[in-house]
């Protein structure tokens, strides 16, 4: 048989994305920010927590940089000169005044010995792309290109360390999301209707036949499942004995007498349903019911809400780093519902598809179907949604950092730094305006994931291509 | 359909309660109390603060303080809140009504701005003035709200240096002498000031709409019923507003629903930066002090809220696409 | 005192000639406006950064409540002179101390009437106090009125004389005599017939105006939720309070309170006027003000620096860790928390966290109460050298490879360090102290918690508390004994460094007896003596390493006028009395 030479789907998908101008740029610039977040210390010249008190640089503008010989006029290596700082105790703002009597030149792939730093924690450098050397850093000189905080700090290298955090917080947090969306919306969506048992009846006679066929090793271990999943009911059916007495007598002393008549009511009826339960009637559930239940639950709760308390929720006194892990779990959580309720109903409609009959039917394991048949028809949606998701969770990121709730020190991202400008009020418009860069970083980061979602949108979706 | 509302009303109660039990969990474990923040003060004796735990009742257990909560709920009564002393109730629902009109502004203005420039753009797909407006979307989207309302008040303040007026009010929901103007100018009052926050938040929703809505406008204007009316030479305008726009608000309307626990849960952190005296300040300062009632109370009205809305949004739905029935 | 009083007293008798009211009569130096130029009239509108809970004086707890702007703080038989700083009659015309000092009778001034017109009497007091001490209502005030577990007594001698009686002489009797009253015929058949649950239900927020009534220069006019309160002006005020003129005060005819959640709103509100005063937070917000002013797009008046601000700042060591005897050691050793003041770089927490305008602290009171300071108590000032010497003669000499200090034994000298996270400038000055303590050596390892689970640690008893090093403030320390009775005694509850219930230093035990020497004392240059003392046990103790804090600066809209003299502009007595305040444009 000739096999014709066609493009898989994703080669399609790739030729229709190249055609989206903007997707193409966006994803240009991406992966730009990504390379340098990646190789955060080769493209800072300082460390983002690097600062001397003397000399001091709080809030230092970006450093003018000279090209001209001051003396001949003429081109020349670019260079600096040392500023020094002056509190203006008019205006009560800060001056830095250039002392212009040596200059220090901009070197590029320069080693910092004094200074070195790690990739991915793993290996050791001190090559950066640029910067003034170890000498003249001692000597007290400075490259800021884009001026610095409070404490003195390069902003520049806190923005490129911050991209870090920024910008992994999106795709971790969507990752997470996305498993939690997938695997309940894909389960409610492959389950509903199945009715999964959660305690056996006592009185049935089903609960108490062992099964009895198969080699003797089966049938003990299938009797010690059966007994061990009786024992489970009754301790089940205890538990909620135990809880509604409890409930009924804790509330017994709070109310007033017909309260009482109508909770002994409301508590007979709940017993009569759990007894009847228990001794005669299978208890079960829809996985649908209860991931759709879960979903709408997480709806009903406002979403600053769900950030606040989740986060409050958790013990405050962790290593940086786990608080970063924390804000991606937290995120993760608040993101996941729409996701699983559009994966259900695609799943629901897919799982009646003839080829998932069909595998059905020849007796394909129910994992394959899922891992073969439902999930991959799920893919191109589920990466436009991340896309367009990762945005969504970056700006999310800079809102609990406005909050306080984010990302902190040692560590910086560019909520954090952001907080820092919008804390200044209007000084960081007017005085410094350079502490708005963060803002700007993130604006293209969210710009730009937004295009390429477009364009993976308009290229997996085969009735928008051109 | 009855028995269909009867069914989405019986689905009420677990969710409702799933919610608020999940509220006042979460809001439990986190340590401490609404009274920890006294306890630093060097003028209250730790009896005191037993003693008003007690008469809180915040010495009960988590599932007790539940199921009390509850009972109080059936009488209609969402608690006392610790800050006020006052009931849930009405300590919250002028914050609410606040907020309400900020929130009903915003989406007033969404669907203003929002339906028109996605069905520009869907009827110029790929050319320069959709690259446009798509970006200027993005534009508001990709500033954090909060940021942008500072960057406006900035803005204000610098025109009122320049000017000795100002176009907006700078912050806030009424101005100096409020309570002296006669009702129609009250509300001309908030409303002049509700715009500015209105747009910011607009900003960060109107690329999801115009998205939404050009891809929906596209996607019918493909479809073959548009084609056969076109081809049976029905004037394209007729063919866009009478068939097209019909079809293609569908899903929006479906949405409808899912917006009115966004009305009481309100706009957000802009609300801060405007000074505007909504829920979202109060739900801030009750979440640092632990208020227990008060959040409980606002997850409670939110969830009553996105189920009444779903529900409506569905019944929305069965009006506007006679396909849809429900049995 | 008496001299004072006697001025007062004078002056009001010559004034009141003719009028049927005592006259109270607030004195020009409390005030830059010339006598006789002040007019009636105009508003002033200042602001606040948390919502108002309630109008209700019995249930109140949070600072710049409604209650408390309608009596100017809480004024009430006696207030302060600012510029003296000490007790006078206000709402009285008189006292007597007793022989013992443990009872003060004072006379009411005659002629007051409640905004609604009814007259004070003693049974005013007589409510306020039942219903403050009745356990069940909850009111913030009822512990005021305990000295050790004893609780002060009022009793009425006739209508208009009132006797407060103490368990023992106190040095606050004035502050508790103080009381503002409210009035027993709103109150009083409330409480009678429905008790404290009665006074709970009253005076919410959305209760009508008109019900709300004060014996205070301004009452409610109007509330809005979140938004901000209004006050007319009482007129049964200006009956008994004058200026030196005889005018009737208060000048203004409206007092105008905004909230604003986010201080940036509120600097763009006095920027653009429509708020007449504020209060700078940081350097910025003066750097901005200063620039509107010199644009000459604001005509304001601004005091930067006017004092430090009247609360704490420090690191407190855990002297109870039993499950670490090496840490336990350490943090009980005078010498190392020595160690640890000379490695607190104040002048750089200026700097960074108070943009250079701060004041750095070395003991328990306030920098801004100067005449309780003493200026001989021994400091431990940055000194990194002498740090590490001291470090030396505990042991630690040498330097592992990771270049921390460890004693013979090989002990790192390294400790966790935490503060209440989401409180910047405190982070902030973390990493100050643990980017100075690692270049000599010393690990601290600095992690911000969650404030309530800081409290917890703070506040938890016994020999094995769960802390190392916690960096917190504490406010609210009187000017008539500026030591907390919760904090120095080593049974008190915020006796934070210590909570094994005993003194474990005799310097401690030192400390606690002088503190209560200072508090039964009355004469008040004696209790400065002893304040004297107590600050250089606790000096030489160190039981605190103090940091520092921010300075408390102010800036007015010139359209009003009548704020005080720079020399009693602070943050203990602020920038005007509400009274004095006019309109001058």
């Amino acid at each position: 048989m000739a096999e014709l030479r066609s493009e898989t789907f994703f080669q399609s998908a790739w030729r229709q994305f190249r055609r989206h101008r903007l997707a193409m740029i966006g994803g240009g610039i991406l992966a730009v920010l990504y390379f340098m977040a990646a190789f955060a210390g080769f493209f800072s010249p300082y460390d983002p927590n690097f600062y001397t008190f003397t000399p001091s640089f709080r809030y230092a503008p970006p450093t003018r940089i000279h090209v001209r010989d001051p003396e001949t006029g003429r081109l020349t290596r670019p260079f600096v000169y040392r500023v020094k700082r002056e509190l203006d105790l008019e205006t009560f703002t800060n001056r830095y005044v250039e002392d212009k009597s040596k200059r220090y030149p901009i070197y590029f792939l320069v080693r910092t010995p004094d200074r070195p730093y790690t990739i991915f924690k793993l290996f050791k450098s001190n090559l950066r792309l640029f910067g003034l050397g170890d000498e003249a850093t001692r000597e007290g000189a400075r490259i800021f290109l884009l001026g610095t905080d409070n404490f003195g700090r390069d902003l520049w290298s806190r923005m490129v360390y911050g991209a870090q955090v920024s910008l992994t917080v999106g795709i971790l947090s969507v990752l997470l999301a996305m498993a939690l969306g997938l695997l309940l919306g894909g389960l409610a969506g492959f389950y509903q209707g199945t009715r999964i048992g959660i305690a056996r009846p006592i009185l049935r006679p089903e609960s108490w036949r062992f099964p009895a066929s198969g080699g003797p090793l089966r049938r003990v271990l299938a009797l010690l499942g059966h007994a061990l999943a009786l024992l489970l009911s009754l301790v089940f059916w205890a538990g909620l004995a135990v809880l509604l007495a409890y409930g009924y007598w804790m509330l017994r002393d709070y109310s007033g007498p017909f309260e009482r008549v109508l909770f002994g009511v409301l508590m007979l009826l709940a017993a009569a349903w759990a007894l009847s339960h228990a001794l005669w009637r299978p208890l079960s559930f829809d996985p649908d019911d209860l991931v759709m239940r879960l979903v709408e639950i997480m709806a009903a709760i406002p979403f600053l809400f769900l950030l606040i308390t989740l986060r409050a929720a958790f013990p405050m006194e962790m290593d940086p780093l786990a608080v970063f892990y924390l804000v991606v779990a937290i995120l993760a959580i608040v993101g996941w519902g729409g996701l699983a309720r559009t994966i259900r109903g695609m799943v629901l409609s897919l799982r009646e598809m003839d080829y998932v009959t069909a595998a059905k039917a020849i007796g394909v394991s129910e994992f394959w179907i899922i891992l073969r048949h439902i999930l991959p028809a799920t893919a191109s949606y589920t990466i436009v949604y991340a896309s367009l998701a990762i945005p969504g969770f970056i700006l999310a990121e800079s809102g609990l950092s406005f909050l306080g709730l984010g990302i902190t020190e040692p560590y910086t991202s560019w909520g954090l730094l952001l907080k820092a400008a919008q804390d200044g009020g209007f000084a960081s418009f007017s005085d410094r305006p350079w502490v708005l860069a963060p803002g700007f970083a993130i604006f293209l980061a969210v710009l730009t994931w937004n295009f390429v979602g477009d364009g993976l949108r308009d290229a997996f979706d085969p009735r928008r291509r051109r | 359909m009855s028995a269909y509302l009867v069914r989405r009303l019986v689905h009420l109660v677990p969710t409702f309660l799933g919610a608020t039990f999940l509220a006042f969990f979460v809001l439990q474990i986190a340590p401490g109390d609404f009274l920890t923040q006294w306890a630093l003060d060097p003028k209250i004796r730790p009896e005191t603060i037993e003693r008003m735990r007690h008469n809180f009742g915040l010495d009960r257990p988590l599932l007790l303080q539940y199921l009390i909560w509850l009972k109080n709920l059936l009488h209609g009564d969402l608690g006392i809140s610790f800050m006020y002393q006052r009931p849930v109730l009405e300590v919250v629902w002028p914050r609410i009504e606040n907020s309400l009109i900020l929130v009903g502004l915003s989406l007033l203005f969404l669907y203003l701005i929002g339906i028109p420039i996605g069905i520009y753009q869907a009827l110029r797909p790929y050319t320069l003035p959709d690259y446009v407006v798509s970006f200027l979307a993005y534009f508001g989207l990709a500033i954090p709200n909060f940021f942008f309302m500072l960057i406006l008040i900035f803005l204000l303040v610098k025109f009122k240096f320049a000017y000795g007026w100002t176009p907006f009010p700078i912050g806030g929901m009424t101005s100096q002498g409020f309570e002296q103007l006669p009702p129609l100018r009250q509300w001309v009052d908030i409303l002049w000031h509700a715009i500015l926050p209105a747009f910011v938040v607009v900003t960060a929703d109107l690329s999801g709409l115009t998205r939404v809505m050009r891809a929906q406008v596209m996607e019918v204007l493909g479809q073959d019923y548009i084609r056969t009316a076109r081809s049976k030479g029905l004037a394209e305008r007729v063919v866009l507003y009478k068939h097209a726009l019909r079809n293609a608000v569908i899903p929006i309307i479906a949405n409808i629903g899912g917006l009115l626990p966004g009305l009481i849960s309100g706009a957000g952190l802009v609300e801060v930066v405007a000074n505007w005296p909504g829920i979202t300040p109060l739900l801030l300062d009750a979440l640092n002090q632990q208020d227990l009632y008060v959040n409980v109370g606002i997850i409670a009205l939110s969830s009553l809220l996105l189920i009444v809305g779903n529900i409506l949004g569905d019944l929305l739905l069965a009006l506007v696409d006679p396909r849809i029935r429900y049995g | 005192m008496r001299k004072a009083v006697r001025l007062v007293a004078l002056v009001s008798v010559f004034f009141a000639a003719g009028a049927l009211a005592q006259t109270f009569v607030w004195p020009a130096k409390w005030t830059t406006a010339k006598p006789g130029e002040a007019k009636p009239g105009g508003t002033l509108v200042d602001y606040t950064i948390s919502d108002f809970r309630t109008m209700n004086p019995f249930i109140t707890a949070e600072a710049d409540s409604i209650p408390d702007l309608m009596t100017m703080n809480g004024l009430g038989l006696a207030m302060r002179d600012p510029t003296t700083g000490e007790w006078i009659p206000y709402m009285a015309t008189s006292w007597e101390v007793s022989e013992d000092q443990t009872e003060i009778t004072f006379k009411i001034r005659k002629g007051m009437k409640w905004s609604d017109g009814e007259p004070i009497t003693a049974d005013d007091w007589i409510m306020t106090y039942r219903i403050h001490m009745d356990p069940d209502v909850g009111s913030n005030l009822r512990d005021t009125f305990f000295i050790g577990d004893k609780p002060v007594t009022l009793e009425k001698i006739d209508d208009y004389t009132l006797k407060f009686v103490y368990p023992k002489p106190d040095a606050e009797a004035f502050a508790i005599a103080s009381l503002s009253p409210w009035p027993a015929h709103v109150f009083g058949p409330v409480y009678e017939e429905k008790g404290a649950e009665g006074i709970k239900g009253m005076w919410g927020l959305n209760e009508d105006p008109k019900k709300i009534v004060t014996w205070g220069p301004f009452v409610v006019e109007a509330y809005r939720p979140g938004e901000r309160v209004i006050f007319k002006r009482n007129p049964y005020f200006g009956e008994w309070n004058k200026d030196e003129a005889g005018n009737p005060l208060p000048y203004l005819e409206r007092y105008q309170v905004n909230i604003y959640k986010d201080l940036n709103a509120a600097l763009a509100a006095f920027l653009t006027g429509e708020i007449d005063v504020f209060y700078p937070r940081t350097v910025e917000h003066i750097a901005q003000i200063k620039k509107a002013i010199k644009a000459g797009k604001l005509d304001a008046t601004l005091k930067v620096n006017a004092s430090p601000i009247a609360s704490s700042q420090f690191v407190v060591f855990n002297w109870n860790k039993k499950s670490n005897p090496f840490k336990e050691k350490l943090f009980r050793s005078a010498k190392f928390r020595k160690a640890m003041s000379h490695l607190i770089n104040r002048q750089a927490v200026v700097d960074v966290v108070y943009g250079g305008l701060g004041t750095p602290m070395y003991g328990s009171v306030y920098p801004v109460l100067t005449q309780w300071i003493n200026p001989n108590a021994p400091k431990y000032p940055y000194d990194p050298k002498k740090a590490a010497q001291l470090l030396a003669e505990l042991g630690f000499k040498k330097k592992d490879k990771d270049g921390y200090l460890v004693d013979a034994e090989g002990n790192r000298l390294e400790f966790n360090l935490s503060t209440n996270a989401g409180n910047n400038q405190r982070e902030q000055i973390a990493k100050i102290i643990v980017d100075e303590a690692k270049k000599v050596g010393v690990k601290i390892n600095f992690r911000p918690i969650d404030f309530n689970t800081l409290v917890g640690q703070l506040l938890s008893k016994g020999d094995d508390r769960p802390f190392d090093a916690i960096i917190i403030g504490l406010t609210g320390g009187g000017l008539d004994w500026p030591f907390g009775s919760n904090v120095i005694p080593c049974r008190a509850n915020l006796h934070l460094w210590n909570r094994s219930g005993t003194c474990l230093d005799p310097r401690e035990t030192l400390m606690e007896a002088l503190y209560y020497k200072g508090r039964t004392t009355l004469d008040f240059k004696e209790r400065v003596k002893i304040g004297y003392r107590l600050q250089e046990v606790e000096g030489d103790l160190q039981p605190i390493v103090y940091i520092a804090g921010p300075n408390y600066h102010v800036a007015w809209n010139n359209k009003l006028a009548g704020f005080h003299p720079d020399e009693i502009i602070s943050s203990i007595w602020g920038s005007y009395e509400l009274p004095l305040l006019y309109q001058a444009k």
